[in-house]
């Protein structure tokens, strides 16, 4: 049942090139809640785990620093509240941090969606073709992480049994040391072994075709379409007019004419689609269900 | 895990001990007291250069500009032994209530002080080759502001400069 991913890859990495990468460009908290709200619909459809409430909390004390940081280091702006040790702390700059933070977790939401959806065979489709390595690195190193975790509590667990049976004074730090260093020797090994398994498959030589299941729709052209025009038309309401907040010295909405009204609903559009998908794809898979 | 909380409690309470907050009117409140008949210099801050560069200014920051580009007006402050420009610039801008910021001696690898932006008109803010300087005497002085040391009659000029033009003109 997952309706989003199963599109075309191409219709992917382009939906999500345009979505992070108008995100990360606005400062503008009504934008970027949008984002993180169709973000975090999505994720939860995509996952639907007790992992998404740390995840929450991940970016709720991301979005905290950020907030308090900015205060600390600008001290732009006209109303100031208080000062500390001589040096003024304002309204605008707390605001800022704050729209700051919102970008920002804006961004991370869409890239775990992203690391998600976008799987390791999608990414080596990509890039086979042009870039052979590039794409081998960038699914390898999205896959690292997650996968270093992983084998991390096996190892630890292995070595926490083994060590009760044999001599139980040994320190917590001395046994998570021990398992990081087997974990380090476990990656290096790890990574020459695919990379010389890669190579005797035969991975990038010319002519080389491998199989796949993805159909290019009618449905993947409509959102490279959707996608690419949001883009651009973004990219000419930055040069043109203007959809960012400004901070300092004090705040200054952007006007609401009919070019920002319009990309917000497109915005909107986009943010909101693939958990739109989703919800939709999950009714119908209940209706279905239950008629039988 | 309760060590670890303590410890953050304990440092968090020192950290605010060694801060001394204000409001906004205890802080500008504040005047150094003058001793008269002594030495005097005259401080201007001045930044007029934007108005012939508006094109080139950050939007939002048009009414924060005055219209005739004098930002203080010549004033007369007393000095006392070892007063710097910076010591007199700071002392001039919170007796008249005018927004600054300044990046301290121990922030920049010039090991000098240096006034990122005053009255909201921060460097880059008209074009990339904009900032402010320091003019003594109408000479631009080749030291950094919190290690000039003044003396009697000195006039102090802080101008925005908008390109490297304005610099050398």
């Amino acid at each position: 049942m997952k309706l989003f991913s199963g599109l075309h890859p191409i219709a992917l990495i382009v939906f999500f090139s345009a979505v992070i990468g108008i995100s990360m460009f606005t400062m503008n908290p009504i934008l970027s809640i949008t984002a993180i709200a169709g973000g975090l619909i999505f994720k939860f459809m995509l996952v639907r785990d007790l992992s998404f409430i740390k995840e929450i909390l991940c970016y709720l004390i991301i979005g905290l620093v950020v907030t308090i940081t900015n205060p600390i280091f600008s001290h732009n702006g006209k109303t100031v509240l208080f000062f500390v040790n001589d040096t003024p702390v304002t309204k605008e700059s707390i605001i800022y941090g704050c729209c700051a933070a919102l970008m920002l977790i804006s961004v991370l939401c869409w890239f775990s969606c992203f690391s998600y959806v976008m799987t390791s065979d999608k990414i080596i489709y990509l890039f086979s073709g042009i870039a052979p390595v590039l794409g081998l690195v960038i699914s390898s190193s999205l896959k690292f992480v997650p996968a270093m975790k992983k084998k991390y509590h096996e190892i630890y667990s292995v070595q926490k049994n083994l060590i009760n049976e044999n001599s139980k004074n040994l320190s917590k730090l001395l046994l998570a040391v021990k398992s990081f260093s087997s974990l380090v020797t476990w990656a290096i090994e790890h990574t020459a072994d695919t990379s010389s398994s890669m190579s005797s498959r035969g991975y990038g030589l010319k002519n080389r075709t491998s199989f796949n299941l993805f159909r290019f729709r009618f449905i993947d052209c409509l959102i490279i379409f959707f996608g690419a025009a949001s883009f651009i038309y973004f990219i000419f309401m930055i040069r043109y007019e203007n959809i960012n907040f400004i901070f300092y010295p004090e705040i200054i909405y952007p006007k609401k004419n009919i070019g920002y009204l319009i990309f917000c609903i497109i915005w909107l559009l986009i943010v909101s689609m693939p958990a739109f998908t989703e919800i939709k794809g999950e009714i119908k898979w209940k209706l279905l269900r239950s008629k039988i | 895990m309760k060590k670890i909380f303590m410890a953050f409690i304990v440092a968090f309470v020192t950290l605010f001990s060694a801060c001394s907050i204000k409001s906004k009117e205890e802080y500008y409140n504040y005047s150094e007291s003058n001793i008269s008949g002594g030495d005097s210099v005259t401080i201007e801050i001045t930044c007029s250069s934007v108005l012939d560069n508006m094109n080139k200014l950050d939007s939002g920051l048009e009414d924060y500009i005055p219209d005739d580009g004098i930002i203080l007006e010549k004033t007369e402050y007393q000095i006392k032994e070892n007063d710097t420009v910076y010591s007199v610039l700071s002392r001039a801008v919170r007796e008249n209530q005018i927004q600054i910021e300044v990046q301290g001696s121990d922030e920049n690898a010039l090991s000098t002080v240096y006034v990122e932006g005053i009255n909201y008109l921060y460097e880059f803010s008209c074009g990339s080759e904009s900032g402010w300087i320091y003019k003594v005497n109408d000479e631009y002085a080749e030291k950094g502001c919190d290690s000039f040391n003044l003396k009697d009659g000195d006039e102090i000029q802080w101008i925005y400069i908008c390109s490297q033009e304005d610099f050398n003109g």
